[in-house]
């Protein structure tokens, strides 16, 4: 706000623009790591030892520098006298030569090889609020808001711009995608003709057949969604009443697919599996198909497994008591402030993972654990 | 404010100073020894492991999939399909196992400093490796990429070779590997002449060369000190693993650090015996994971010929005793027989009669006509074959029998065959007998024999069939006559409906169509 064209009025206090662009390599590679190495291998002459050595990872001597590439542009700003401020800022990240492992047609010996394999793209909004609502009368409530959102998107391959099938990497998807078959249902035993016709049988999973092919196989196989949500927010509100503080913490994260592994049960009676709603011929469910004792998992399992992990959790909720200074001066100590809080209190999310109480919130397959509330009852004293 | 940082490529020079590891260490004996033994790793994948038995049990006509198997193989429906990790673990497991083979051939003339004794006999060794993971490749999936070379760059993309190909390198390689290979292996375990002369004899009787298929198994029959054992079941004594009737196996450990992974062939076969009354898991009995039954073609079979032919009593079990005294039957005491399963039928009074006593299942109980009753968890089990006491316990998995790849009596076989296609049935039928006459019961040796017209392609796969029980030779063997469709849809009620000219070859793994990059070359095969 210092420069000529502009002054600070009633309600702008201050205006800040800024931009920058940057580039920086990645040097997350390990030593020796591109030099192509042996592995040992075990095996036996009767009984006496046999071990051997192989050659296990492919030396790669095309590897270059991966770089990244930055450009941001950011404003903040100040209303009311600083009752609110906002930062706003955009960026647009380009990395090139994305170091990653390839996997590889097993039959050249090699799983996979060290590889620049690309070029990728990160283009992000991140908004934060800060606003002091009302102050008056001992009562003062304040919000903090961030929000967050990120598309990451693969712009190229080493092959141009084409899909990479056997690493699931596919051009204008992120990185990780879940790539499978779309469940439609479970087969009913009105459809029994239909369902032969796919080598089903009434109760087992009902697939999508993308291509019409009249079979269902590994053309069928579709993207079905990613990890990466839409954006993520997290909302906290401090509210102070004389000596009374209340606050509370809202985080959302929305627009993600999860698998969630115990949704995909192994068949067979010596496993314990949750209450799943799963067909019966009583049961005409679309959910999860009939359980076979003769069968270890069902064909096209994981289709059932995916989810929408959007979730909305009360982070955190917390209310304290101050002790006055009266009582403080008597007890010789400065501050002393008593307080209650909850983490992880409620959640709530679109499927049935909140009626098991499954946590919602991982970075890779979800609902592992149980969602655990912590409550905390504590004094803070400073001398 | 602006800063500016920089380098360029003129201030920075590089120099390499650094050898590929392989490069340094192969071309030393030392290293190229090390590299040979890596080559036999891989046989491990398939040789006394799931993979192997799932592949040529199921879906034949003597065995039918126990409630613990994956029903898919054996009735041919849509869980066969390239995903499943049965196929990938082999094809995975075979072309490493075929790269490092390459590997030893391509840098077999760099090695410095190694005799050339020894360096040849390693060299015949690769070319063993790599035709015994081949013949196997190509039998189950058809045209299969033919790798010959060590890879050093990147490379994705394959092309399938045709079968014909195929065994055309195969009979190369073990032309080579038997001009190079000893006659007695320097260390137990190591490929041998009569190794490679032995799967020539298998491989020109799969493609139809059947006078260069008896000449190599009259070879491995008179040429060397291999001679068939007395007693049948003396050959599956797991004490006397290295006996004269084993020309070539696979190795297995007591050793458990050597051992990676273990023969698990002692779990497949076993029935659930344990949830009978008087019985709990013993390790004399085994660890059961119930998945391969035989059909009731099979049984009938084993029922009628038993009286002349020791093979079935020999190796199959019928009887448990009693060794759980929490749940003994009212008039039962620890040892005395508490389970009897049998192919025959016992009346049902001698059955009620006896049921304070023990627990019996004859063919009634287990079959209705051809068609397995119930859970398909109780049968007559092929024991004797697989069955390890000497792990540490029963719940360990790692068994340590060595898998005999190949037999001599397979060697009779191939000879009784491949004369019986020439025409030659007098010759072909004195091999076939010499095999009959030692599976004979004491004083029924003539009783097994047969005369030279019974000699018939139906009658050597019913005496495999018996014969060769359990070592993975009968879905290669149905195959390899033509028989596969005919007698699965004769005596195999599961997979009747299903199976179909497109199973004669396997699916591709979808991992291996997935990654390579020429995909409109390299097709799945039809159906799949």
């Amino acid at each position: 706000m210092d420069e000529n064209f502009i002054k600070p009025s009633e309600w702008l206090s201050n205006l800040k623009l800024r931009v920058s662009y940057g580039v920086t390599g990645n040097q997350g590679i390990a030593p020796y790591q591109t030099q192509g190495g042996l592995t040992r291998t075990t095996y036996a002459w009767d009984e006496s030892p046999a071990f051997g050595f192989r050659s296990s990872t492919l030396a790669n001597s095309d590897l270059k520098w991966e770089s990244t590439e930055t450009y941001n542009i950011g404003m903040d700003f100040e209303l009311y006298e600083g009752r609110v401020n906002v930062n706003m800022e955009a960026y647009n990240t380009n990395t090139y030569d994305l170091i990653m492992l390839r996997l590889l047609p097993i039959t050249t010996g090699f799983n996979q090889v060290l590889e620049n394999v690309g070029n990728t793209r990160n283009k992000g909004f991140e908004l934060g609020v800060n606003s002091v609502n009302i102050d008056q009368n001992n009562f003062r409530w304040n919000t903090d808001l961030s929000f967050f959102l990120n598309r990451e998107e693969i712009v190229e391959l080493f092959n141009g711009k084409q899909d990479d099938i056997g690493n699931q990497w596919f051009i204008g998807q992120p990185i990780q995608v879940y790539y499978d078959f779309k469940k439609t249902g479970i087969w009913q035993l009105n459809e029994e003709a239909e369902a032969a016709e796919y080598a089903r049988e009434p109760g087992q999973i009902k697939v999508l057949d993308l291509d019409e092919s009249g079979t269902v196989n590994d053309a069928d196989r579709m993207i079905l969604g990613s990890r990466q949500p839409d954006f993520v927010a997290n909302i906290a509100n401090n509210f102070t009443f004389e000596n009374w503080d209340l606050a509370f913490t809202t985080y959302v994260r929305w627009g993600n697919t999860i698998y969630v592994p115990h949704f995909n049960p192994a068949s067979g009676k010596r496993y314990n599996h949750l209450a799943l709603d799963y067909w019966t011929p009583n049961n005409p469910t679309n959910a999860h198909p009939r359980p076979d004792d003769d069968v270890q998992g069902s064909l096209q399992g994981s289709s059932q497994a995916y989810r929408d992990g959007s979730f909305i959790r009360l982070r955190q909720l917390s209310i304290g008591y101050s002790l006055p200074t009266t009582l403080n001066e008597r007890m010789s100590v400065t501050n002393s402030r008593i307080y209650l809080s909850g983490e992880n209190l409620w959640y709530w999310t679109k499927s049935e993972m909140s009626k098991f109480n499954m946590e919602p919130e991982w970075s890779g397959n979800a609902g592992l654990m149980p969602a655990i509330r912590t409550f905390v009852l504590g004094i803070n004293v400073s001398f | 404010m602006l800063l500016f940082g920089a380098c360029t490529e003129d201030l920075l020079q590089e120099e390499n100073i650094r050898t590929p590891v392989a490069d340094q260490h192969f071309n030393t004996p030392e290293g190229f020894n090390d590299l040979v033994r890596s080559s036999y790793n891989f046989l491990r994948s398939y040789y006394g492991k799931e993979e192997g038995h799932m592949l040529t049990t199921l879906g034949t006509d003597i065995w039918g999939a126990g409630y613990g198997s994956v029903q898919s193989f054996n009735n041919y429906d849509g869980g066969m399909a390239p995903s499943h990790g049965f196929y990938w673990n082999v094809w995975s497991g075979f072309y490493q196992g075929i790269a490092t083979c390459n590997t030893v051939i391509s840098r077999f003339s760099e090695v410095e400093g190694m005799s050339e004794d020894e360096g040849n006999v390693r060299l015949g060794e690769a070319y063993f490796l790599r035709a015994m993971y081949y013949h196997i490749l190509v039998m189950h999936w058809g045209d299969v990429p033919l790798e010959l070379e060590e890879i050093t760059t990147v490379k994705t993309t394959a092309t399938r070779a045709p079968e014909e190909e195929v065994y055309g390198q195969i009979v190369e390689d073990l032309l080579l590997a038997e001009s190079l290979l000893p006659d007695v292996p320097s260390d137990y375990g190591r490929a041998t002449k009569p190794a490679a002369q032995a799967l020539l004899a298998r491989v020109y009787l799969t493609t139809n060369q059947n006078i260069k298929a008896t000449d190599y198994a009259k070879k491995v029959i008179e040429d060397y000190n291999f001679s068939l054992l007395d007693d049948y079941a003396e050959i599956w004594n797991i004490e006397n693993q290295i006996n004269s009737e084993v020309i070539w196996a696979v190795q297995y450990t007591r050793d458990e650090r050597l051992n990676e992974g273990g023969n698990r062939s002692h779990l497949y076969f076993l029935m659930e015996y344990d949830f009978e009354p008087g019985i709990t898991l013993d390790i004399a009995y085994g660890r059961s994971w119930v998945r391969y039954f035989p059909s009731r073609f099979y049984l009938d079979m084993l029922q009628e010929t038993r009286w002349k032919d020791s093979r079935y009593e020999k190796i199959w079990k019928e009887v448990w005793f009693a060794n759980h005294e929490g749940s003994l039957l009212s008039d039962q005491n620890l040892g005395d027989t508490a389970l009897l399963v049998v192919p025959y039928d016992i009346p049902q009074e001698v059955i009620d009669a006896k049921a304070d006593k023990y627990t019996i299942f004859d063919i009634d109980r287990i079959y209705d006509g051809e068609n397995p009753i119930g859970k398909k968890s109780r049968w007559p089990t092929l024991f004797e074959k697989h069955t390890d006491p000497l792990r540490s316990s029963n719940i360990n998995i790692e068994g340590s029998r060595d898998w005999f790849v190949f037999r001599l009596s397979e060697m009779y076989l191939i000879a009784a065959e491949a004369l019986m296609k020439e025409g030659k049935l007098v010759d072909g039928v004195d091999y076939i007998n010499t095999v009959r006459r030692r599976a004979a019961k004491l004083g029924h040796e003539s009783d097994m024999e047969i005369s030279p017209n019974e000699l018939t392609i139906d009658f050597i796969l019913d005496e495999r069939a018996l014969e060769l029980a359990g070592e993975m030779f009968r879905w290669p063997d149905l195959k390899r006559t033509g028989k596969l469709l005919e007698r699965v849809r004769l005596y195999n009620p599961e997979a009747r409906p299903r199976i179909k000219e497109m199973h004669l070859v396997r699916p591709i793994p979808t991992n291996m169509i997935d990654r390579i990059t020429n995909k409109d070359e390299f097709l799945q095969n039809p159906g799949y």
